[in-house]
């Protein structure tokens, strides 16, 4: 210990990780991590969804306490049960959130020295200079705002460089944890903050800054090294000089067995296949450009890409959310204008919609009702009454169908897991007969057993008669379950993949989506 | 879980408010004047305007809004009415015609809140705080000195008896009959449901949700123009202040029915009860000849503790869907 105290403070690790794990029940989220992120580093955190690069990040702000391991802040040792915000704020350590967590209502100025205003004597507030500081601190990360405008008035990206720059200047945090800043920044403003981090790290060499990032071009464009995770593992640290985007993508996805669905050939054969939609130029400007392509029945078709690159909005604008400016989208022959989701039901679209508790699912009614709300209307008598035995016959039948496990149909749809829930969702999709079938995440907070039976029956019956696009995030589902992937990217469509080809891998996939 | 747990957290799960009816009763029976067929039908009596009120209510709270202006709409759709039939048009506006004039008043002014409320996205509070205002200015403009000769047919639903049972308790059970199927049987009581638990989710499987919503607005303005109807007729005569205050009431006992502020959750079985039980109370005060000084206090605590109760149901009720 006399040795290290002796050591020139730069030598010191900014933070070091060793054993690090953190388990939830039936899951272990991060697994003996070992990391070691030197001062003066800008050090990248990659790696698919719930690899579990967010959770570590928790782990080290105090947000999350570990199971087991050790946390070292500039070379003190921290005790991990009682870790919390307030002791890693004490020892330097500042999150910024993939969501800023601003008090929406209060004054940027207010917000910027919450918790640690400065002072005069009896505790009365020196405005003035807080001003002047939260202005500068908003030039100094490329923003011109008024102190006193509200929170709420800033774009989020403008938020989330507020949020930065309060750690970075007013709470002078000395180990910085930025968890996908970068999701929500415009281009130019990402290629700003990223160079500023830079310039940053380089005038002050006893801090460093951690970054998660989801695309390997800027990993390998602004960071000094790079720690792969993979299943809860850190499966990699590498020298950004010494590694190529193309070797970290492999690193990042690894060995994927693709999952095997036996005897999934398309429900249509390709020559027997009937044309349904034709989606043509589709354009909504800034969000994404002209996209273009054809369905048929059996066709099991994929949309992929980042998180922004507007895969969501395009097959959500197939259901008439949103506007369009331009390009012309046709259902077995006719042209359709969609204002609503009622109308594109009437036309056979269906949309599993991407945020299963909050879009899709009726928490206090039971299965019966989740499974019938959008198709009462079969069910009525002349008199708008429903025929309450068809009803419990039909949902009845669908709990069958889809192997639902819950007691009865008037059982809570609240009591129910959440590969359950979507069974019954997917359900609801099927009694409109749709032609034409968007499911979105299909398979998120869904449990081992029940992803493989949902992707069975997209393949199988969801679409005999239909065409499906499905999006996941997942690229070994989409490779399992599609014929051809469309991928987006920045709001366009850059490759297509075809079943078949010797591209269709889940790593090609990957690299594509990545852009690299 | 033994059988008699069960039965009990059955009974506190979904009927709870028929357990405090029971009780309330059970101390009934010990009150002199209270277990006579007399006692029991002026109770219902007088209970079926609010019924009506608390119908409108509950129907609005289920799609996650609010209408406070119901107590006026209460007084301003028979005020209507009555000066139609009286002053603007005797000769065309027949009291039979001023009957159905009146709900008809109810709807349409229901209809307006809630089309300003949700298609203009403005919280249903404050615009109904407003035409709450409104339509009472308008009813102490149209009617300042109150209308106290009413001809009979006007009356008739609030005044007359059949086999000696006030003919309005009958109207108001069948308003029940009504709401209950299609809340229970009808396409659109389960879209109300399915509106109030997640609107996003409602939309997005394809329920026309504004329309919906206004629909709920109308209905209630209708609801609580027949129980104004109602009570018209029960005092023969109709006043500027009529419903005054009674919001709170209607509050009271859409809420103790298990109705949820937060939308989507209660039935019409529930409040039905909560009404009855609200009228017993006061009856009971009555006839215990609880000084009418501290009568409102007297029923201010009996209504904390029954709101109490209530909410242990919605407790019971989570517990219960957890196992």
């Amino acid at each position: 210990m006399i040795q290290s105290a002796a050591l020139p403070a730069t030598e010191a690790p900014s933070y070091r990780l060793a054993g690090l794990t953190k388990t939830f029940p039936g899951l272990t989220a991060v697994a003996d991590v070992d990391l070691s992120v030197r001062r003066g580093e800008i050090h990248g955190i990659i790696g698919r969804n719930g690899a579990g690069k967010s959770v570590l990040m928790s782990l080290i702000s105090g947000a999350q306490q570990a199971t087991s391991g050790t946390i070292e802040i500039g070379g003190e040792s921290v005790a991990i049960a009682d870790y919390d915000p307030v002791r890693a704020h004490g020892l330097g350590v500042s999150l910024v959130p993939q969501e800023p967590k601003f008090a929406p209502r209060l004054s940027v100025v207010d917000n910027m020295f919450m918790g640690q205003p400065l002072t005069r004597s009896f505790g009365f507030l020196r405005r003035a200079d807080m001003r002047r500081k939260a202005v500068e601190v908003a030039e100094a990360v490329g923003l011109i705002v008024d102190p006193d405008a509200l929170m709420l008035t800033l774009p989020i990206e403008s938020q989330q460089l507020l949020a930065f720059g309060k750690a970075q200047f007013i709470d002078e945090a000395k180990v910085i944890l930025l968890d996908e800043i970068t999701a929500s920044l415009s281009r130019e403003r990402k290629t700003m903050l990223l160079s500023l981090l830079r310039d940053l790290v380089h005038r002050h060499p006893d801090r460093s800054y951690t970054l998660i990032s989801h695309h390997v071009s800027e990993i390998m464009e602004f960071c000094d090294r790079v720690t792969v995770m993979r299943d809860a593992r850190a499966v990699a640290t590498l020298d950004v000089a010494a590694t190529t985007g193309a070797e970290l993508a492999n690193w990042i996805v690894g060995d994927i067995p693709v999952m095997s669905l036996d005897g999934l050939s398309r429900a249509v054969p390709e020559g027997q296949s009937r044309p349904i939609a034709r989606i043509s130029g589709l354009t909504r400007r800034g969000v994404f450009e002209d996209v273009t392509l054809s369905l048929g029945t059996g066709d099991v078709v994929g949309f992929a890409g980042l998180d922004g690159s507007g895969k969501d909005e395009a097959a959500e604008a197939l259901f008439g959310l949103g506007k369009l400016d331009a390009g012309t989208f046709e259902m077995e022959g006719k042209v359709l204008h969609l204002a609503s989701p009622g109308e594109a039901m009437k036309h056979r679209i269906a949309l599993l919609p991407k945020h299963r508790e909050r879009q899709a699912v009726i928490q206090g009614r039971s299965i019966a009702e989740n499974t019938l709300i959008s198709s009462y209307r079969q069910f009525s008598t002349a008199l708008g009454l429903i025929d309450s035995r068809r009803a419990r016959q039909v949902t009845a039948d669908k709990i069958v169908e889809f192997k639902v496990k819950a007691k009865g149909p008037e059982i809570g749809m609240s009591g129910l897991s959440g590969g359950n829930k979507q069974k019954v969702l997917i359900a609801r999709l099927t009694l409109n007969a749709p032609r034409l079938l968007i499911l979105n995440e299909p398979t998120r907070g869904v449990d081992l057993a029940t992803k493989p039976e949902i992707l069975k029956a997209v393949r199988t019956d969801l679409s005999r008669d239909s065409a499906v696009i499905v999006l996941t995030e997942s690229e070994e589902e989409m490779i399992t379950v599609c014929d051809r992937i469309y991928v987006f990217f920045r709001g366009r469509i850059i490759a297509v993949l075809n079943r078949g080809k010797e591209n269709f891998t889940v790593s090609a996939l990957y690299k594509t989506i990545q852009g690299v | 879980m033994s059988s008699t747990v069960r039965l009990f957290s059955r009974l506190m799960e979904r009927h709870l408010i028929w357990v405090l009816l029971a009780v309330l009763v059970a101390v009934g029976l010990t009150v002199p004047g209270f277990a006579s067929l007399q006692n029991i039908t002026n109770v219902l009596w007088a209970a079926a305007p609010l019924g009506c009120m608390v119908l409108g209510l509950f129907l609005v709270l289920l799609i996650k809004e609010v209408d406070l202006s119901l107590e006026s709409s209460f007084a301003f759709a028979p005020a209507v009415a009555i000066v139609a039939m009286t002053v603007w048009a005797p000769d065309v506006v027949h009291p039979v015609l001023a009957v159905i004039l009146t709900p008809v008043v109810g709807l349409l002014v229901g209809l307006a809140a809630g089309a300003f409320a949700v298609n203009l996205r403005v919280n249903a509070f404050l615009v109904t705080l407003a035409t709450l205002l409104v339509m009472r200015g308008a009813v102490v403009f149209l009617i300042p000195e109150g209308v106290y000769y009413l001809p009979a047919e006007y009356t008739y639903l609030g005044e007359a008896r059949w086999f000696g049972i006030p003919v309005a308790i009958f109207v108001w059970l069948v308003l029940y009959g009504v709401a209950y199927i299609f809340m229970e049987r009808h396409r659109i009581g389960k879209e109300i449901y399915a509106i109030g638990n997640n609107e996003e989710a409602a939309f997005l499987a394809g329920v026309k949700v504004h329309r919906t919503k206004i629909l709920c607005f109308g209905i209630a303005g209708l609801a609580a123009a027949i129980g104004g109807l109602l009570e018209v007729g029960r005092l023969q005569s109709v006043v500027a202040d009529l419903g005054e205050g009674d919001i709170l009431m209607v509050f009271a006992g859409t809420i103790l029915g298990g109705t949820s502020l937060n939308g989507g959750i209660g039935r019409l079985s529930g409040v039905f009860g909560a009404v009855i039980v609200i009228a017993i109370i006061e009856n009971l005060m009555n006839l215990t000849g609880i000084e009418p000084s501290i009568r409102q206090m007297v029923f201010g605590c009996v209504l904390l503790v029954a709101i109490y109760l209530a909410s242990l149901q919605d407790r019971f009720a989570l517990r219960a869907s957890r196992n």
